[in-house]
């Protein structure tokens, strides 16, 4: 019966799977890429930014001016050294600017993000500058290194992206780049001067908004697009042996480790599992199980959305190859006798992984793992049952 | 009084027999325990195992073991140490005792209301004769195929055993041989006959062949001048003599006319600590600290004092061509509530001397919590309290043990 559950399980996971593969690559991303978690939630508080800003307008000159919270912050030097009229302009464009990042923030398919390990730099007046994101206007796409940009803070992602967000508008009749003068930004990189004015002015709004502090769990929270997965588990389980000998049940520990290299993984495992029984108050039955397992895992991530505590929870499938070693003794006041026995298994699992904090994760599984077949002692055969269902809670850390 | 240590430990039925009799004495306070366990029998009183020695008191190299942890019988090869055959028995959750002959392989097993007889081959054939009571005691001649089952409703079986141990002819008898006589104690002499003595103090000398083939007593008796007789032995070597015990003295009696060839005198200050059939055929007296061996050289009644004080004789063996006497002794085995205990029985030794001048040839401490078998080179120990089996044999020379084990694995229920 529980071997049809886990078949139903996995045929059921079947179309969530399909549905991840799908999702793999669009905007939001599907929680299985580093970064995506967090410009996802940058996204969302420039959504916040830009409604407050149209739902609560200011002063022209109010919008782009720097508040107590961030008056030492590095993001107000772009604010602090604009001159009266330039801030009037800053203000004016950006209410002008919202409406068009509104439909670029308003759903998941407008803008894309690449991600990249690479440094990123581009050339300008003939020389290469390294920059922290790149935005190509015709594709829609913004490239980001995604170790620099998880390493930000929240507010410097918010500024970051609204730059290069603002790249995929228009003001006036132009797109809004980096190069040439606009308005009262009368040098060569005023408009670079503006956009940051601009996206500082966007940032303070967010936390004015309260944006900041409202994801900060989320980013908080562990991810799963972690690549390398230790999991510490205790299980029991118990077994109907064909022997008065049999032991009938079992606990023991695991230590797993998991690599994924996509939504596949290899996987490598000990486990060390341990049973007893009294028969007729004094014959002791003591068996000793050591099972290396290793094989693939699969693994996906049933619920949509990657910013909720859900949507960071996974099931991962496996499947083993189990090497088992099983040593049995039996014992009365006057004889102890030992046996052991060896066997090349199967197993599969089922496991979910459940987000806590600091990079801990809570799981809780069901395997079919492989006992040891029989043992001889003394010319009585003792017969295991061969395969048996395990239960089993953990803790695992993902980096 | 049968020689092993077997009956005072094994079963139930005769433990609590003995609690009965240390009621009726009175045992109390002092060391002196009198089990009188082997009076009013025919042979020797069952056990749960056989004697290490047949009835001619060769020792054997086989033994046959009820083992009641897993209720079966084991036929065991002490030379080996292994187990020859194990059988399943009648009814399991009976107390059972055994016998066996080592010549023809026949092992008999007794429970209640129960005989099952297994030949050599392990054949059963089950109640051979019908017993209406439970077992007690029993006498067996290998040499001429006889056995005799004697019940607690003082019925007599008799049986032929065929040279491959399977049961033969066998025939039912009531212990009334005379119009308004009836049988007290018995057992078989070398010649096959059947010895029985009779409650108005003679003794019969039954052919068991012809009392079989005839669904009758057939019998010669003599009167004796004895009173009550409760305790018959053989005398090897003799077939016209035997060896009675009644309450005041043993006594060497003809079995030609009834006259007493010798007597031993039980003075009032001694009792009858242990009466023994094994090998040379004894009792033996304690008084206070002194014990003496009373037996027969076959012409005349020989007494031999040792000073040997002790709580507890739990067996007696005399070999006389061996020039050997072997005492299991012990100190503390008895509950004055509830007698001997197999699971509290610890603290016993064998003492054997050089028997013409009690010379002390070995002292030596026996197992605790163990069923003993004891030949005069071996101790068979079988621990009941191994429920996978464990036995040992031990040497009696020098203490060599060489261990059984597991023997019970395959036979746990369950498995």
């Amino acid at each position: 019966m529980k071997f049809k559950t886990i078949c139903l399980l996995f045929a059921s996971a079947l179309p969530i799977l399909a549905s991840s593969i799908a999702d793999a690559g669009t905007f939001v991303g599907n929680g299985g890429n580093a970064g995506d978690v967090e410009w996802s939630v940058a996204i969302k508080q420039i959504q916040t930014a830009v409604t407050s800003i149209i739902d609560d307008p200011v002063k022209d000159e109010v919008l782009c001016s720097c508040t107590k919270t961030y008056s030492n912050a590095s993001i107000c030097d772009a604010l602090n050294s604009l001159s009266h009229e330039q801030r009037l302009f800053c203000g004016q464009s950006l209410k002008s600017q919202v409406r068009q990042l509104q439909l670029l923030v308003r759903d998941n398919n407008t803008v894309h993000v690449s991600w990249t390990t690479e440094a990123i730099d581009v050339l300008e007046g003939g020389q290469r500058r390294a920059v922290d994101a790149v935005t190509d206007r015709r594709l829609a796409q913004v490239t980001l290194n995604a170790e620099h940009f998880r390493s930000m803070n929240p507010s410097e992602r918010v500024f970051l992206i609204s730059h290069e967000l603002m790249h995929l508008t228009t003001l006036g009749d132009q797109p809004l780049t980096d190069e040439g003068p606009q308005g009262p930004f009368i040098s060569r990189e005023g408009s670079r001067q503006l956009i940051n004015a601009m996206a500082a002015a966007m940032t303070i709004e967010a936390e004015e908004a309260g944006a900041f502090d409202r994801y900060r769990s989320t980013l908080n929270r562990p991810q799963g697009w972690k690549t390398n997965w230790v999991d510490l588990t205790f299980f029991g389980t118990s077994a109907s042996p064909a022997s008065v000998y049999g032991v009938s049940n079992y606990s023991g520990g695991s230590l797993r480790y998991t690599h994924y290299l996509s939504a596949f993984g290899l996987n490598a495992e000990y486990t060390s599992t341990k049973g007893s029984k009294t028969i007729l108050s004094s014959v002791n039955s003591n068996e000793d199980v050591s099972t290396f397992r290793s094989g693939v895992s699969y693994r996906i991530f049933p619920f949509k959305n990657p910013l909720s505590y859900f949507g960071q929870s996974n099931l991962v499938f496996s499947a083993d190859v189990d090497f088992v070693k099983g040593i049995f003794n039996l014992s009365d006041p006057f004889n102890n006798e030992t046996a052991t026995s060896n066997r090349v298994g199967m197993s599969g699992s089922v496991r979910y992984y459940i987000p806590v904090a600091l990079g801990f994760w809570a799981s809780i599984a069901e395997s079919y793992v492989s006992l040891p077949a029989a043992y001889s002692i003394s010319g009585v055969t003792i017969e295991d049952q061969k395969s048996v269902f395990a239960t089993s809670i953990g803790v695992s850390y993902a980096f | 009084m049968r020689f092993s240590l077997n009956l005072v430990l094994s079963t139930a039925g005769l433990t609590v027999a003995s609690v009965a009799t240390l009621a009726l004495t009175g045992c109390g306070g002092g060391s002196n325990v009198d089990l009188n366990i082997g009076n009013n029998t025919i042979g020797k009183p069952l056990a749960s195992s056989s004697a290490q020695s047949d009835s001619n008191g060769s020792d054997r190299t086989e033994v046959v073991v009820f083992d009641k942890n897993v209720r079966l019988i084991h036929h065991f090869d002490l030379s080996h140490l292994s187990v020859i055959n194990t059988l399943e028995v009648e009814h399991p959750e009976a107390s059972h005792t055994v016998l066996f002959d080592q010549t023809t392989g026949m092992i008999a097993d007794f429970s209640d209301f129960h005989i099952t007889v297994f030949d050599h081959t392990g054949a059963r054939t089950v109640d051979p004769v019908k017993l209406t009571g439970h077992p007690k005691s029993a006498a067996l001649d290998s040499a001429h195929g006889i056995l005799v089952v004697y019940d607690d409703m003082n019925t007599v079986g008799l049986l032929l055993l065929n040279p491959d141990g399977s049961p033969g002819a066998k025939w039912l008898g009531g212990p009334l041989l005379q119009n308004d006589t009836s049988l007290t104690a018995g057992d078989l002499i070398d010649d096959g006959s059947l010895i029985l003595a009779l409650s108005d103090g003679s003794l019969a000398k039954v052919d068991v062949v012809q009392s079989i083939a005839l669904q009758s007593w057939v019998f010669k008796s003599v009167s004796t001048s004895l009173g009550r007789m409760k305790w018959v032995a053989p005398v090897h070597g003799f077939n016209d003599r035997v060896l009675v015990l009644t309450d005041t003295a043993l006594s060497l009696v003809s079995l030609i006319n009834g006259s007493v060839f010798a007597q031993h005198v039980i003075d009032a200050s001694d009792r009858v600590a242990f009466e023994s059939k094994t090998k040379d055929a004894h009792i033996v007296l304690q008084s206070g600290s002194q014990l003496s061996a009373v037996y027969s050289d076959g012409i005349t009644i020989r007494i031999k004092p040792i000073d040997l004080l002790t709580d507890l004789i739990l067996s007696s063996r005399l070999c006389l061509a061996e020039d050997s006497w072997s005492l299991v002794t012990s100190d503390s085995a008895v509950s004055w509530t509830y007698g001997p205990s197999e699971v509290e029985t610890k603290d016993r030794e064998l003492r054997k001397f050089r028997f013409s001048d009690f010379a002390a040839l070995k002292k030596m401490a026996l197992p605790d919590q163990a069923q003993l078998d004891i030949s005069e080179a071996y101790i068979f120990a079988l621990y009941p309290t191994s429920p996978l089996g464990y036995g040992e044999r031990i040497s009696i020379q020098d203490g060599q043990r060489v261990a059984i084990k597991m023997f019970n694995a395959g036979h746990i229920p369950g498995h």
